[in-house]
């Protein structure tokens, strides 16, 4: 069954892997360029975008924690003892936790009653009590953890600062997925619209008008209760319905680089038309593809919360910052008011989308050769 | 310098200007120092960088941000305008001192009439009612010479052609009736046609008005044929002030001697041009002493340490040079010059009716409802080893009559042959792509031309990998050692990327990417006409060597009549996408028999005394191809035009083996 492959862990760890190395070797291909090498030196020089990219680093490493994982040998809960199959003798795995749930197993283990605010020692809200007179009073029970949650806990007393830790892996995926899914389709479009013209144009236009012309809200309702909710179905929607901006961006620079004298020079070289694209076209709008990236994976990321406060993002069994938000809706009506849950996601999504945004405006600076 | 100053109309003492650039300041004039009378034209000259454009911007207080003028005085009508607060500089700026634009394009607002623009300067300086200022908008664009004023005032800037915003702009400036006038290139972005009628319109207004002109231009033969005086600024400093006269019959700075002696003429045929080594230096670049010293051919030691100071060699004749008398190397005579009389058996190309047509497509379903011809049935032969050059104003169809021979604009109709063989119009992409190597061109901006994401290596092998794909990569390698010395770079460039090098390299580097794929044919789209008269001295020699190494034939596309007499063994002259006149250079430069290379020539200013040669003015502007005049092409703007030219194309006229024109009444 498909649906088992794409969950089992070892599907999970190599998609993860072979992403970090694809990564690494994108890495080490542009730093042995000179005009990225630059760019790299002047990226550096801006404290702003150091301190944002290791802000970005980290949320990347939590992610990447939280996408590999294992199973472990089922263990007796009170003996500790490992479960074995009666018959067979095979050791018995449980339904494994990935390496984040693991380092975060202390914390999401100590579990509270209900509410309590963050790095409280009592209950949040008071419960009525016996008094040693015999007298009910209404008291703040104390914790059974005291100041061990940093963010608090929510209703079923779960751990808040656990939640939007495990939050950052679906923001991040939709991000990067939604991108990695639209910026071929943009590429290729794009760039074969603007450089021929003609019927490919007019094809690709149509297309992205249609497009462009439903709106995003509806098709990823309409797609998400076709495809039932999930992860990659969000992503995958999510990148169909934003292709068409960057594309229109890349067959306007590809119509402005068509004309240029280095690629009539190549024409007139005889150089074949897949060639040009490939060796003149590609390499100087690549620079807009990653600035687009870049700005556009934090509104991805703050649509993914958006469409999951909707109803219509990522499934309930998912946790995300959407998904925070939404439950703390309730919250703030109540009275005292329930505020920790929203300021954690907050909080957390501000950290990831406002370094990706600073980054992106210093790696599109570094990368235009008129400020440099 | 200036003993009187009470006679200046502006003095300028001791300017220095620098931009800022993070910590430290980067000084982008030094210690300029001249003075204008009133009522005379008086010409900054200088390359790119000098400074000249800076120097105007901070007379006007319109310095970017990051410039800062450091030192020095500008009295204009006895108050320093430099140290006037800006309230009171906006009093003087825009109202006695004026300035022209090199756009005409785009200092037009494109969105409203030029009257409302006019009325606008009115009203913010001069304070004029409503109906006073309708009446003096008209009375500006008569003043400019605009013909229909009433009805040219409600046009918009896009209505108007290049010559015709550039008057505007003028009637703009003349607004406030000016004392001094600031024309920076204001003729540059113009065709010499018309460049002559601007220059015409700033001389009689100079009369009439006695206004002073400032002019501020890198064109040595313009200023020679315009202006009284000139300060030829070399790096931020000025190196030499002069008369017209003296500075053009007896330059002392080298600078200025070297400069004049690149400047290419018929007079330098056959000879080497006196091409300045290196190039122009940025203002950021650290050069003690002399900035002139690294590429002077007489620098000596002192030269190196001690910044020469400004000195008078005669009255009204002053340089900054260490070594103003010390007299220049000769000119080298160039080495091939002897050449076999006997023209070779085949041409290397033979275009015969070659047509250009762009359709206008109109509707909803872009139905074709007529052409723009481009390039209208043009015929020439190219035999190896000689340059043909083909000149014509801008929108005449000469650059895309050379695109079209190497397969960037469509072929209407025509024939291109080959080597007496092959034609190449119709023939299948993939069949042409083998020819493709035989014809190269060469662009005209260095900058756009060479794909800044590749290495010059990567950039020049493209060409080998597709039409000598047999190559191993060492035997590529030594290819390209060999074409990057031969035009003149050192080997490492292979490695670099085309921002580290300036214009002029970029244009060599565009030559060897041509000549990787040993054309037989290569095509010079104005290649220097965006380079700097010392550099471009550089690369005429080059071409001029590789053609005599290589038997090259080149088809060089230009505007500039000075680089065809130089260059060029043949002339065609293009007018509206047809060759009105098609012979040997010497014969079309002497004895011009179309009335349109006549006033081509007329208008063209050069170095030699203007005394002599007649005064003639084509009015008007190149009509659009779009919808061009009936018969001859030429008829609205020609002066012996009769009714015949108006409805009958004219017929082609021999005058020698050599020489032909089409015209129906040639000038003899």
């Amino acid at each position: 069954m498909p649906a088992t492959l794409f969950q089992s862990w070892w599907f999970q760890n190599l998609f993860t892997l072979s992403l970090l190395a694809g990564a690494a070797l994108l890495a080490w291909r542009l730093s042995r360029r000179e005009y990225w090498r630059n760019a790299f030196h002047e990226i550096c020089r801006n404290r702003l975008a150091v301190i944002s990219f290791v802000i970005l680093c980290g949320y990347g490493a939590i992610a990447v924690l939280d996408s590999i994982g294992w199973r472990r040998p089922l263990r007796h809960p009170e003996t500790g003892e490992i479960a074995r199959h009666p018959e067979t003798g095979k050791v018995i795995l449980d339904q494994g936790a990935s390496a984040l749930d693991y380092l975060l197993a202390p914390i999401s283990a100590k579990r509270e009653k209900t509410y309590s605010a963050p790095l409280a020692t009592t209950d949040y809200t008071p419960t009525t009590a016996m008094s040693p007179t015999g007298q009910p009073q209404r008291v703040h029970a104390p914790l059974a953890y005291p100041r061990s949650h940093l963010l608090g806990t929510d209703r079923i007393g779960q751990d808040v600062f656990c939640q939007a830790c495990k939050s950052i892996r679906t923001g991040i995926i939709i991000g990067l997925l939604t991108t990695i899914l639209a910026v071929p389709f943009a590429l290729i479009f794009g760039t074969a619209a603007g450089y021929y013209g003609g019927w490919i144009d007019d094809a690709t236009q149509y297309v992205c008008t249609v497009l462009s012309s439903i709106p995003t809200v509806l098709f990823i309702a309409a797609f998400m209760i076709i495809f039932g909710q999930g992860l990659p179905q969000l992503a995958l929607a999510m990148g169909i319905a934003s292709w068409t901006g960057l594309c229109r961006l890349l067959r306007g620079e590809t119509i402005r680089l068509r004309e240029t004298d280095f690629v009539l020079a190549a024409k007139a070289m005889g150089v074949p038309s897949w060639r040009i694209i490939l060796r003149h076209i590609v390499p100087n709008v690549l620079h807009l593809i990653l600035i687009t990236t870049v700005i556009r994976f934090s509104s991805e990321v703050l649509a993914e919360a958006a469409f999951t406060y909707l109803g219509i993002g990522v499934g309930a069994d998912t946790m995300s910052w959407g998904a925070m938000i939404n439950d703390a809706r309730t919250e703030l009506t109540r009275e005292p008011i329930i505020w920790w849950k929203l300021a954690a996601a907050f909080t957390f999504m501000v950290g990831l989308v406002l370094p990706a945004n600073l980054f992106g405006d210093a790696v599109r600076d570094a990368l235009d050769p008129r400020l440099r | 310098m200036p003993s009187q100053p009470e006679q200046h109309l502006l003095t300028v003492s001791g300017l220095r200007i620098a931009f800022r650039q993070g910590d430290a300041g980067v000084t982008a004039v030094q210690d300029a120092s001249f003075a204008i009378k009133p009522g005379e034209m008086l010409a900054l000259v200088g390359e790119s960088g000098s400074g000249k454009s800076i120097t105007a911007l901070s007379l006007l207080g319109l310095l970017p941000p990051n410039a800062v003028v450091e030192a020095g005085q500008a009295h204009f009508q006895g108050r320093d305008v430099l140290a006037l607060p800006a309230s009171e500089r906006r009093a003087i700026a825009g109202r006695r001192i004026a300035m022209i634009f090199q756009e005409p394009m785009t200092a037009l607002n494109p969105v409203l009439t030029v009257g409302w623009q006019i009325g606008e300067v009115l009203k913010q300086h001069h304070r004029l009612p409503r109906a006073g200022r309708q009446r003096r908008v008209v009375d500006l664009l008569t003043q400019v010479g605009i013909p229909d004023p009433e009805q040219r005032a409600s046009d918009y800037p896009h209505q108007l052609s290049g010559g015709m915003r550039q008057r505007v702009m003028i009637a703009m400036a003349l607004a406030g009736q000016p004392e001094l006038l600031i024309a920076d290139e204001p003729t540059t972005a113009l065709d010499v046609t018309v460049q002559a009628q601007i220059m015409d319109l700033l001389q009689t207004l100079r009369r009439q008005y006695g206004t002073a002109i400032l002019l501020i231009t890198h064109n040595l033969a313009l200023v020679n044929e315009q202006a009284d005086r000139v300060a030829v600024m070399y790096a931020g400093s000025i190196v030499e002030t002069a008369g017209c006269d003296d500075l053009f019959r007896r330059p002392a700075h080298p600078y200025t001697r070297l400069l004049l002696r690149s400047i290419p003429s018929v007079d330098q045929r056959g000879q080497r041009l006196a091409a300045i080594t290196g190039s122009v230096p940025k203002p950021e670049e650290e050069i003690p002493g002399c900035r002139f010293a690294p590429r002077c051919p007489l620098a000596t030691p002192q030269c190196q340490t001690a910044a020469p100071l400004f000195r008078d060699l005669a009255p009204n004749h002053g340089v900054a040079c260490h070594l103003a008398d010390t007299p220049l190397p000769e000119a080298q005579a160039d080495a091939a010059v002897s050449k076999d009389d006997a023209p070779p058996p085949t041409p290397v190309l033979q275009v015969t009716g070659l047509q250009v047509w762009f359709p206008r497509q109109s509707g909803l379903f872009r139905r074709t409802t007529g052409y723009v011809k481009a390039v209208d049935g043009i015929d020439f032969t190219l035999w190896p080893g000689e340059t043909l050059a083909l000149v014509g104003e801008s929108g005449c169809g000469k650059t895309t009559a050379g695109k079209a021979l190497v397969g960037l604009a469509p072929i209407n109709a025509g024939s291109i042959v080959v080597h007496g063989k092959t034609d190449l119009n119709g023939l299948h992409p993939r069949a042409l792509r083998p020819f493709r190597q035989t014809i190269q061109m060469i662009f005209q901006d260095p900058f756009s031309s060479l794909d800044p994401r590749l290495t010059i290596g990567e950039t020049i092998a493209e060409g080998m990998e597709i039409h000598q794909p047999g190559l191993t990569s060492n035997e590529r390698q030594t290819r390209m050692t060999d074409l990057i010395a031969k035009v003149g770079l050192p080997a490492d460039a292979l490695r670099r990327y085309p921002h580290q090098f300036s214009g002029g390299q970029r244009q060599r580097i565009g030559l060897a990417r041509s000549l990787a794929v040993n054309p037989a044919v290569v095509i010079c789209d104005e290649c220097t006409s965006a380079l700097d008269v010392s550099v471009q001295a550089q690369i005429l020699n080059l071409l001029k060597d590789l053609q005599h190494e290589l038997g090259l034939a080149y088809l060089f596309i230009t505007h500039d009549l000075g680089v065809v007499s130089f260059l060029a063994e043949r002339i065609a002259v293009m007018y509206l996408g047809r060759i009105v006149e098609h012979g040997q250079t010497a014969e079309v430069m002497t004895s011009p028999r179309h009335p349109y290379t006549k006033a081509l020539l007329a208008a063209a200013p050069t170095l030699d005394s203007a005394d002599g040669r007649p005064k003639l003015r084509l009015p008007g502007d190149v009509p659009s191809p779009i919808n061009p005049p009936t018969g001859c092409h030429f008829h609205p703007r020609c002066a012996c035009a009769q009714e015949v030219c108006r409805t009958t194309p004219p017929p082609s006229v021999s005058f020698s083996p050599t020489h032909s024109c089409t015209c129906h009444f040639p000038v003899d």
